[in-house]
């Protein structure tokens, strides 16, 4: 047996829902974004774009998130998947030579780790910037058609 | 017919949609048949750590038998592998791995399902993706009914999946949603079964007024009811919310019901209920304008059940097929793919008081005519009948 539809008389969802959307539309196109809007458009073009990268999920919430603990650390945990004696042995190993280890990598990670923070805010003021710029676009488009007599003010349909 | 119930957790103190799913359907269906639970001696899902006493016991009044978990689940075990085998190129062997890891590792229960297959008529297993389900469905599949409770989340996906999908004897549907999922993973033109889902516990409900003053809840409110996590949207949510406040709407507030995961905001705005009894969870749902669901995988929605059911309207994450799928089926409210949508849906909600209450109302009628009890278990007899006697 299948799921019923609901009784007749019942709200149509759809509609209610593409005039929601129509509405959102009409006020995009005329540049109506607040700043949090632009931040939000920001947001969304980042995750879209990590998703489309296909990276973790949980790596990328943090990428987006306000602090920078995806940036690698000089620091690395020592673990094995042993387990009993040798596991000891080889953690201990590991913990022996990691002094010797940093010697040559800290630096070189130290380096790394500013470049990947300074890629990653440039990359980000861009996007940012480049949605500030495109719905500032947008907002002109529209007043340049409103001027030419192509459409209301309010964004509605043209008027003839 | 003498039926074995299988289950991750089992238990009063366990807390899990899944988990409460099969509690409710062992009770209903032990007023006709003879039911047994077999599941874990584990209440924690993130650990799998023994906390109950192995052996027969009852829950409610039903026979349970508990087996111990064999080793416990780690972050540094699982997070990396998980990760690994959900969004980078992964071998078969390590997708096997996951599933030892995901747990819980129970090899008690299946040796007693190997020994005892004979003496039960069906085994009804709940959620495919537990070391329960995975191994135990391959020793009797042909009597087997599974409940999937699949989520499009990514587990779905893996190959390790693809052949357990194949083997039991019936499916019970948590909706149409998850059957088209679980069929294109088989690549299957039909699998045995039907949408079953569950229904809702009664509870003896208390007014609006009462409630409120119960639980010092004041003005209109919208209600959030599950797990508070960020695997379910919660975060997302209170930033949407947090921002239609102070956009539109200072004095609406949002009510959580459920345990917190996630901190939840300090927020004038934001009241956290805890975990509250059936009467009193219906009730501040009953007295709400709306229940929002943020969730963005889901293979079946008790809370949108427990709010149609209480005849409130409903504003859920579109991004989530099968929320998206119920709400237009039963016209029980609006959905949202962003903030914008969040907003105008919520406004349009909250302005229009009349046609929300008649979302309510058709959502009512969609829970009674799918989801009520005497629907679901008339289900449940058709899908043993069908696997009896294999």
């Amino acid at each position: 047996m299948s799921e019923t539809t609901p009784p007749a008389g019942a709200p149509d969802v759809v509609r209610i829902m593409k005039e929601i959307r129509e509405s959102i539309q009409r006020k995009r196109a005329q540049g109506i974004y607040t700043d949090e809007e632009v931040e939000s458009l920001t947001s969304l073009r980042l995750r879209a774009y990590g998703e489309e990268a296909k990276i973790d999920g949980k790596l990328l919430e943090r990428l987006l998130g306000p602090t920078h603990d995806w940036n690698i650390a000089t620091d690395y945990l020592i673990r094995t998947q042993r387990t009993g004696v040798s596991a000891a042995a080889l953690v201990l190993a590991k913990k022996l030579v990691r002094p010797f280890v940093r010697l040559y990598t800290d630096h070189l990670l130290n380096r790394q780790a500013q470049i990947n923070l300074y890629l990653a805010h440039l990359l980000h003021n861009n996007v940012r910037e480049t949605a500030r710029l495109q719905v500032e676009l947008q907002a002109l488009r529209h007043r340049l058609k409103v001027l030419e007599g192509g459409a209301p003010p309010d964004g509605g349909p043209p008027a003839g | 017919m003498r039926i074995g119930l299988i289950v991750q957790r089992y238990g009063e103190e366990v807390i899990g949609g899944a988990e409460l799913h099969a509690r409710w359907i062992a009770q209903r269906l032990a007023q006709r048949h003879q039911v047994e639970v077999l599941t874990t001696c584990a209440v924690d899902y993130l650990t799998w750590e023994n906390k109950y006493e192995p052996g027969p016991t009852t829950v409610g009044g039903l026979p349970v038998r508990r087996f111990e978990v064999a080793r416990r689940r780690t972050a540094e075990g699982f997070d990396e592998l998980s990760s690994k085998v959900h969004f980078f190129e992964h071998t078969d062997e390590e997708e096997r791995r996951w599933v030892e890891e995901h747990g819980p590792v129970t090899p008690g229960l299946v040796e007693h399902l190997r020994a005892q297959a004979g003496d039960y008529d069906a085994l009804i297993f709940f959620s495919y993706r537990y070391w329960t389900t995975y191994h135990g469905l391959q020793v009797a599949p042909a009597k087997s009914i599974l409940v999937p409770t699949a989520e499009d989340d990514g587990a779905v996906r893996l190959r390790v999946f693809k052949p357990l999908f194949r083997l039991p004897g019936a499916y019970a549907f948590n909706s149409v949603e998850e059957r088209e999922l679980i069929l294109a993973m088989t690549g299957a033109d039909a699998l045995p079964g039907e949408v079953v889902g569950v229904g809702i516990e009664d509870a003896a409900v208390v007014g609006p007024d009462e409630i409120r003053r119960r639980l010092d809840v004041l003005g209109d409110y919208l209600v959030y009811v599950g797990r508070i996590e960020r695997e379910k949207g919660c975060s997302r949510l209170f930033e949407d919310f947090l921002r239609y406040v102070q956009e539109r709407a200072p004095h609406l507030s949002l009510v959580l019901v459920g345990k917190a995961v996630l901190p939840i905001p300090v927020h004038v705005n934001v009241t956290h209920l805890g975990v509250l009894s059936e009467t009193e969870k219906l009730s501040v749902i009953g007295a709400s304008r709306l229940l929002v669901h943020p969730s963005p995988f889901e293979s079946l929605s008790m809370a949108l059940l427990e709010a149609w059911k209480m005849r409130r309207p409903a504003l859920v994450n579109g991004r989530c097929a099968v929320l998206r799928g119920q709400v237009q089926r039963a016209s029980g409210g609006l959905y949202y793919a962003s903030y914008e949508e969040f907003a105008e849906g919520l406004g349009w909600l909250l302005a229009h008081p009349r046609e929300a209450d008649a979302m309510g109302a058709a959502g009512r009628a969609y829970y009674e005519a799918n989801y009520s009890w005497p629907v679901v278990m008339d289900k449940y007899e058709r899908l043993l009948a069908s696997v009896h006697g294999r």
